[in-house]
């Protein structure tokens, strides 16, 4: 602070020598002022509508996903209340999902078309993916509940179809990584109710085999993805270790309970409904 | 339920996941095969540009002349670029060669700006060349919004418009050095001009805004530089 003073006046001083006019010579006219007579105020003024254009339809985008996502949240938490695998749901379940699956259509629409459109799907896809990636996870965890199955990308396409009520072109919203990111996802819920449920059926439950096995075989096929030099690359790598250690501990689950839950009597019953829970 | 002793997975669905990816991996290899092209040609004209900073105003035109060679090269590679890349949603790979076609588009600015006509005809030193005027030099679309095909876009452009900003403030210096006192006014005239308009544009919190900040510095350099020629009575005058 103390050198400012001094640079001041050292940056006067060859003015005096020079001998000529300092201060009122020195252009240092605002850029405000200039802006009026700058030659390229009508090429920006375009810039300008275009570039505000394009961060309201961004905007609008980047909500309608952060909507979707919650939306998506909800519906798999009412899942994780879902009594078994393979059959239909509770009534009480599906009026719930399907309340929220209207949402979910309803924020699509408020975007699709009209933000979204020709080239517009692309230039958004950043803002809109992790919504569509929560819906997928929902999607694929539900079909999992009720038929067992993976639910394979072209159904997966044809519902996101369906919930912006345009089933040919609307699909085109949902990317085949968006896909797959989403069943990556969809192991950890499918891990939370495997947990869950074998706790409380102790291994003696219909089906219960199938579970650890599924798991397993959709571990296996996530694994043997190639995906170097593949813009999913990062993401991929990302959920992989997420998604083994979730398979990990429904067969650490399934363990305890051929090991210890063996030895308990049919009657005995858990103080704690889901010790695994606490991990 | 009771088919399920084979598992849950139905191989197909991976079978194709994988097919999709490769073909993503593959477009990738193609579109960077590509811009290795462009920016060896870049490489050029970034080489002749530079020699403005050490060549009298009246003799650009040999620089412009040199330099109008390798952006011919490079319009031959935004062809093929163009090519590749309008197969495929623009968007989903613009991120691959977006910093290549900045500077591709900044070496047509300033060699614009140096007085090159481009094919554009009547070419004059300190003519800033439009977006659309960039877009016919490189014989590719601008703002595309119709459509989805390569093109270039508007973000591209203004920060090309940076660049060319910030090679113009240290040319205003050179061009002190070889008592070229002229160009330097005529920088500064332009770069507060530029920067007028970028006043106006309401830029989020992206590389644009970033760099968008860094063009006052280059006006205050180059308003020093008229200060410093002024205080000398060094400035030509106007005729």
């Amino acid at each position: 602070m103390t050198s400012s003073p001094s640079k001041r006046i050292r940056t006067a001083s060859p003015s005096r020598d020079a001998g000529t006019i300092p201060a009122q010579s020195k252009p240092k006219s605002s850029p405000m002022l200039s802006a009026s007579s700058s030659p390229y105020m009508p090429m920006f003024s375009h810039f300008r509508s275009e570039l505000d254009a394009h961060h309201d339809r961004r905007e609008r985008v980047i909500k309608a996903s952060r909507d979707i996502t919650a939306n998506s949240k909800k519906i798999i938490f009412t899942l994780q209340r879902a009594p078994s695998l393979g059959s239909a749901l509770p009534n009480g379940i599906t009026t719930e999902i399907g309340g929220k699956t209207t949402t979910i259509g309803t924020l699509l629409k408020s975007i699709y078309p009209s933000d979204l459109a020709s080239i517009n799907v692309w230039r958004y896809h950043w803002q809109l993916s992790p919504g569509i990636q929560e819906l997928m996870e929902a999607a694929v965890f539900q079909h999992y509940l009720l038929t067992q199955e993976l639910l394979n990308f072209a159904d997966a396409q044809k519902l996101v179809g369906q919930l912006v009520g345009d089933e040919l072109v609307g699909g085109g919203l949902l990317t085949e990584e968006d896909y797959l990111l989403g069943v990556f996802d969809s192991v950890g819920e499918m891990m939370r109710w495997s947990v869950s449920h074998l706790a409380v059926s102790r291994g003696r439950g219909e089906g219960d085999e199938a579970l650890v096995k599924d798991l397993r075989t959709l571990r296996l096929a996530l694994e043997m993805l190639k995906t170097h030099g593949a813009g999913c690359e990062r993401d991929v790598e990302k959920k992989m270790e997420v998604m083994q250690s979730c398979v990990d501990k429904v067969e650490n689950t399934a363990y305890g309970l051929v090991v210890r839950g063996s030895e308990r009597p049919k009657e005995w019953i858990p103080e704690d409904k889901f010790p695994e829970m606490h991990d | 339920m009771a088919k399920n002793t084979s598992g849950m997975v139905d191989p197909a669905i991976f079978d194709y996941l994988q097919s999709k990816i490769d073909e993503d991996t593959e477009i990738r290899d193609q579109v960077k095969t590509i811009l290795q092209d462009l920016e060896k040609h870049g490489r050029h004209s970034q080489a002749s540009l530079a020699k403005a900073h050490s060549t009298q105003a009246s003799q650009y035109g040999t620089i412009v002349e040199e330099t109008e060679i390798s952006i011919a090269d490079q319009i031959n590679v935004v062809e093929r670029l163009a090519g590749t890349a309008s197969r495929y949603p623009y968007y989903k790979y613009n991120s691959l060669w977006s910093r290549d076609i900045q500077n591709t588009m900044f070496h047509v600015l300033l060699c614009g700006w140096l007085g090159g006509s481009l094919g554009l005809g009547n070419g004059y030193q300190g003519r800033l060349l439009t977006l659309e005027e960039v877009g016919r030099v490189l014989k590719v679309p601008i703002n595309l919004k119709d459509r989805d095909a390569f093109h270039l876009t508007i973000e591209e452009y203004l920060h090309a418009l940076i660049t060319l900003i910030d090679e113009l403030s240290r040319l205003a210096i050179n061009a002190v050095i070889q008592a070229d006192f002229a160009i330097s006014l005529q920088v500064s005239k332009f770069i507060k001009d530029i920067y007028a308009g970028f006043q106006i544009l309401n830029l989020k919190n992206d590389s644009l805004r970033r760099r968008s900040d860094s063009i006052k510095y280059s006006v205050k350099k180059v308003e020093d530089i008229v200060y410093d020629l002024s205080l000398r009575n060094l400035i030509p005058k106007e005729t």
